[in-house]
């Protein structure tokens, strides 16, 4: 059993670097770093870039649907 | 209900700060259809810069939620109080000392590109279908190879938001000059197989239920559309127009018991002797939400009627009204099962007609068997503007899991 464990670990370490980070999406926000640069659309339906044209702004951002 | 309060709310304590140039409101909305957040901001005055992530990109799995992101892009909250906003605003933040300058973004060629080259890369398909899908306003075929895209990525390895993301686009291109057959139904059925794999995903199980039936609504998710357009036009404002305009399912109120209507309605054609259209002069699309029935629960189901255009078949409204049949066995339960349809005030038309109505299963009921539903229609008909107009019946079976 001791020995199993670390195995165990490293097998699931193993599978978990398959794992693209994108697919993780709850680590995409992390306290202290950088908000993701992703890409989102307009309320016209085109794409536009997150956050990154308000540099230099203290930035509230409100997530949230109409209903 | 919580969003309506929760953002006017805030943008009104926030006022201040706003004007003085202390702080920006960046608002991220969670919906399929982005126009609707549009009248929403009309309606509550709201003037600030919205993002709108339709695809849950950002992996969120409930709203509302207040982010604070620092004057460097840095994120400082997860999940903000007023005296978090406070605090914040107090702050001066220091530059970090590692170059945080986003990285330079891929183009859809590039991103193609990527994705091919490593045919087992499921983290570049999955990007490759994201940035089809976000480019597809004015291109809409794009849906169709965005699709394609996620379903490499689950071919690859079985991914909740790629599922999830499948859905979505398969709506999306329901409603657009790109619509294919059974979209809907495969958009409720990616949601659900998502919904299946991550259960306490909020923001999916929404999306199901904006379609779903009465009796698992947690609220009417678009009930104020109404209300907001009467305040809009007293403002003496134009609504802002909706592409897609909410019915059915996306209005009703929620119900804590399945309601029937009229039970003691009688089949209009019980002994099957109106002719039936062999010629599928009136096309069926069938859609159920969620797309599985279960002992107990019911669903809702979508019913889309169009006059075949290859034949250029015309619904003939002169003549009566079109009329569903629905006959559920001992097990099933409807909510209606006679519902009549009465067509524009022109003669004739060609518009898609669309029926709803929910459907229970029993208690007892085993989950295994196979469950379906027999109903039928009866419509006025004609074939080319000038050809022959009949009375026809077409029989459909609504498979229920």
């Amino acid at each position: 059993m001791k020995r199993s464990t670390p195995i165990a670990l490293a097998a699931f370490s193993f599978l978990l670097s398959f794992l693209p980070s994108t697919l993780l999406a709850q680590s995409l926000l992390k306290m202290g770093k950088p908000f993701p640069n992703l890409t989102f659309q307009d309320l016209n339906g085109n794409p536009v870039e997150s956050l990154s044209k308000y540099r230099g702004k203290k930035i509230l951002l409100l997530n949230f649907a109409s209903w | 209900m919580g969003c309506r309060s929760h953002v006017p709310g805030w943008h009104k304590k926030t006022l201040q700060l706003q004007k003085e140039g202390k702080l920006q409101i960046v608002g991220l909305i969670q919906e399929q259809h982005p126009d609707r957040c549009q009248l929403f901001m009309q309606w509550k005055q709201l003037d600030w810069p919205v993002l709108v992530d339709s695809l849950n990109l950002l992996g969120l799995s409930a709203v509302p939620i207040n982010m604070l992101v620092d004057e460097h892009g840095i994120l400082r909250s997860k999940r903000a109080s007023a005296k978090d906003l406070e605090a914040f605003i107090d702050t001066n933040y220091e530059a970090p000392s590692v170059n945080t300058k986003p990285p330079v973004k891929l183009s859809l060629a590039e991103s193609k590109k990527r994705a091919v080259r490593g045919s087992r890369n499921a983290e570049a398909w999955l990007q490759y279908g994201d940035l089809l899908f976000l480019n597809s306003h004015e291109k809409p075929e794009r849906l169709t190879t965005a699709i394609t895209a996620y379903n490499i990525v689950n071919q690859i390895k079985d991914t909740p938001e790629a599922w999830f993301r499948k859905g979505v686009a398969f709506r999306r291109r329901f409603e657009s000059p790109s619509r294919q057959k059974d979209d809907f139904q495969n958009a409720v059925r990616c949601w659900g197989k998502a919904l299946s794999l991550r259960p306490n995903q909020y923001i999916w199980r929404r999306r199901i239920q904006q379609y779903g039936p009465r009796l698992q609504k947690p609220y009417a998710f678009y009930d104020w559309i109404r209300e907001a357009r009467k305040d809009i036009e007293k403002r003496g404002e134009k609504p802002h127009v909706l592409r897609v305009e909410p019915r059915g399912a996306e209005l009703a109120h929620p119900s804590k018991k399945f309601d029937t209507k009229e039970p003691e309605q009688k089949s209009p054609d019980p002994e099957g002797k109106i002719k039936l259209d062999s010629k599928l002069l009136i096309q069926t699309e069938i859609t159920v939400a969620p797309h599985k029935i279960e002992p107990g629960k019911s669903v809702r189901v979508h019913l889309n009627f169009k006059p075949n255009a290859k034949q250029k078949a015309h619904w003939n409204n002169e003549a009566g009204l079109m009329e569903l049949w629905v006959e559920p066995t001992s097990e099933l339960k409807v909510s209606r099962k006679l519902t009549q349809f009465t067509g524009p005030q022109k003669a004739i038309s060609d518009e898609n007609r669309k029926l709803e109505f929910e459907v229970q299963l029993s208690n007892d009921a085993r989950a295994i068997r196979r469950w379906e539903l027999k109903a039928y229609i009866l419509y006025y008909v004609c074939e080319d503007v000038n050809g022959i107009c009949q009375y026809l019946r077409q029989n459909i079976t609504i498979p229920l899991n």
